[in-house]
């Protein structure tokens, strides 16, 4: 065998404009792998200094900026922040109403990457206008879905994106029970094309890789966490927000500028659907979980790959809690508690679609931001990413390295990494020594 | 409507059950998209009315607005991230045209995320699309595509801060017939795409120049029509 090194960068797509982000390294010795790195996530540092000096009242619609894909989560775990620095309870009416709309960003969410992202991937088109071509009507399926969370997001929210309807506290407006109704037939609609989704990426065809992984998630004692609740794990954790810090760490990596989190003990987690799936499932209503079962996910789910069904099965379950909730839903009055500012500190976090979110932030007593930290899925899920790609890569390094960085998207893809590094983005370099 | 007959047409005409089942599904939506929009239009009625009798009571003046309530058929779509510096030049320009609010024209800011850009446009006879890009020309360039002529150069339209580009986008629509009649689309080359507010100066110079060449192009034509 040649050993004269050389380090042949494959690929070289896009992103050049945003230097820094989305760059994959596989070092190949002897046949065997030696390393994988990855960077793909570039923390939210910029708002977090953006954030001090500002109102607390401007969290929410700042950290909304963040992402355009799961605006809701960042406004989500920042007001549950907010008001447990400042001793807040907004009750039952309003929490339901922000549960109501999270399930419209699950929606809208999962049905992007279900079909326009990760599909493709799976049936060897190379996005996801190639695969319009030969799947329409299931790209079409797609869209409607999709547009069934935007127009809940948009009636609880005020807009499809970057709600402006909500603030600390609740809502400015609440919306009147009719004005939910409306969403009704279109909701029901989306949920039986959600269940045919569902059959639809169960016959996927699905790499035969299976990871013991420590899943983390919410959990609620009353359902499937969304909003808020504890963070557990396989392993037996079991806190609150404010103990995350204890359990969680964030170091910087020698070969990114990018935050890994880990463990305390070392250990990677696994966080997103598939967890809260593992964790959860049985909390589940019986359309999803009949769904899942015709899936035959079975109560846990170890294969990242699976992670579309999972995604799609979650997908039916947020269609179906949004018309459970308007069913039962009761106009809160007033909208919005009051908030009063007060020196605290606070913790919150929520289950954006691709894992939980969390947000620290100190006050002051006139309710300016002294400080700001925020720990995003996609960083957290960073090393697990890299050691799913150790594994994965070992059996495949014969391949070419097309073929290689094909199949490397696709399992980096499994984790629905933040949209600014979701998708043809991947610089990969193969260093086969 | 375009989504059903499309349906029809790429799956053929046919009595196989499962595509029954799925014509069935579309046909519920459309009806369930006329039933929410005729309740928003009595909606709409009702508040107008509460909020002249709220007006009248507090004693403002209250008078029709002067222009009529027109159809918008021109859709104008910046598309971009303002926490990007340059890459926030295509919001920017909509900004800017919408403080003019030109008669006929729906001016949106989108993120680029292409299922949320195919609603955008999908109800516009035309529109106009304007984004940061990077192709290695000198920054302030102006690039200029008409989407009939042919697919975009994805290079120039590739993910930045947006998940699939806005060529992908095109594309998509292509494929799923959710063209509008005329789709332009400009990109405005960027110089600094690093985390920040703010535009470059040269980017800057390039907005003014195509909002100046918008305003005349759009200030030009009777959308009302």
């Amino acid at each position: 065998m040649a050993e004269e090194p050389r380090t042949r960068t494959i690929k070289t797509n896009a992103l050049a404009r945003v230097e820094g982000e989305g760059a994959m390294h596989v070092r190949i010795r002897d046949g065997e792998v030696d390393d994988v790195r990855l960077e793909i996530y570039e923390p939210p540092r910029f708002f977090e200094a953006f954030l001090r000096g500002r109102r607390f009242s401007e969290a929410p619609d700042i950290t909304a900026r963040i992402c355009g894909i799961c605006p809701v989560a960042y406004q989500t775990s920042a007001f549950n922040a907010i008001e447990d620095a400042f001793g807040m309870d907004v009750g039952e009416g309003i929490t339901s109403l922000r549960r109501l709309m999270y399930c419209g960003e699950w929606v809208e969410s999962h049905a992007l990457h279900v079909f326009l992202l990760h599909a493709p991937d799976f049936l060897g088109f190379d996005s996801a206008w190639a695969m319009a071509r030969e799947h329409g009507e299931v790209v079409e399926m797609g869209l409607n879905i999709k547009k069934a969370g935007n127009d809940l997001l948009r009636a609880v929210g005020g807009r499809a994106v970057h709600p402006v309807n909500v603030r600390v506290g609740g809502f400015y407006r609440a919306p009147a029970k009719r004005e939910l109704e409306e969403l009704v037939p279109a909701l029901e609609a989306a949920r039986e094309q959600a269940s045919a989704a569902v059959d639809w990426v169960a016959k996927l065809p699905f790499p035969d890789f299976e990871q013991d992984y420590e899943f983390v998630a919410l959990r609620h004692p009353e359902r499937y966490a969304i909003e808020g609740g504890r963070l557990v794990s396989g392993s037996g954790l079991d806190i609150g927000p404010g103990e995350y810090e204890e359990h969680f760490t964030e170091s910087h990596i020698e070969h990114s500028t990018a935050l890994h989190s880990r463990m305390r003990d070392g250990g990677t987690y696994f966080l997103g659907p598939m967890a809260r799936y593992s964790l959860n499932s049985e909390q589940l209503s019986p359309l999803a979980r009949e769904a899942a079962e015709r899936a035959a996910l079975g109560p846990d789910c170890r294969n990242p790959f699976k992670s579309i069904i999972v995604r799609a099965v979650e997908t039916l379950y947020a269609l179906d809690e949004a018309l459970r909730l308007i069913a039962a839903y009761d106009q809160p009055q007033p909208p919005a508690l009051d908030a009063v500012p007060r020196d605290s500190e606070g913790c919150g976090w929520s289950e954006a679609p691709r894992g939980m979110l969390w947000h620290r932030y100190r006050l002051e007593a006139d309710g300016a931001i002294a400080q700001a930290k925020i720990v995003p899925p996609t960083s957290q899920n960073q090393a697990r990413i890299e050691e799913d790609l150790r594994e994965f890569v070992r059996p495949r390094v014969e391949l070419d390295d097309e073929r290689l960085q094909w199949e490397c998207e696709q399992a980096i893809r499994n984790y629905d990494p933040c949209i600014s590094c979701s998708t043809h983005f991947l610089r990969l370099e193969v260093d086969r020594g | 409507m375009t989504v059903h007959g499309h349906f029809l047409r790429r799956a053929g005409i046919g009595t196989d059950p499962s595509f029954l089942h799925e014509e069935r599904l579309y046909v519920n939506r459309e009806r369930a998209t006329l039933h929410v929009m005729e309740r928003h239009r009595d909606h709409l009625v009702d508040d107008i009315e509460t909020a002249r009798s709220l007006a009248e009571r507090a004693g403002i003046p209250w008078e029709r607005s002067a222009a009529p309530v027109e159809a918008r058929m021109l859709a104008v779509i910046g598309i971009g991230n303002r926490f990007r510096r340059d890459d926030g030049a295509g919001l920017e320009v909509a900004r800017r045209l919408r403080e003019s609010d030109p008669a006929g024209v729906e001016i949106l800011e989108q993120e680029g995320e292409p299922a949320s850009l195919l609603e955008a446009w999908s109800h516009a006879h035309e529109a106009l699309v304007i984004d940061g890009v990077s192709s290695g020309a000198p920054p302030g360039t102006l690039h200029r595509f008409e989407v009939a002529e042919g697919p975009l150069p994805v290079e120039l339209f590739s993910p930045s801060t947006h998940a699939l580009g806005v060529a992908d986008a095109v594309e998509l629509a292509r494929e799923l017939d959710r063209l509008p009649g005329r789709l332009a689309v400009y990109g405005i080359e960027g110089e600094d795409f690093g985390v920040g507010e703010g535009l470059t100066a040269t980017v800057q110079a390039a907005v003014d120049q195509l909002v100046a060449e918008l305003h005349e192009e759009l200030g030009g034509r009777d959308l009302r029509a």
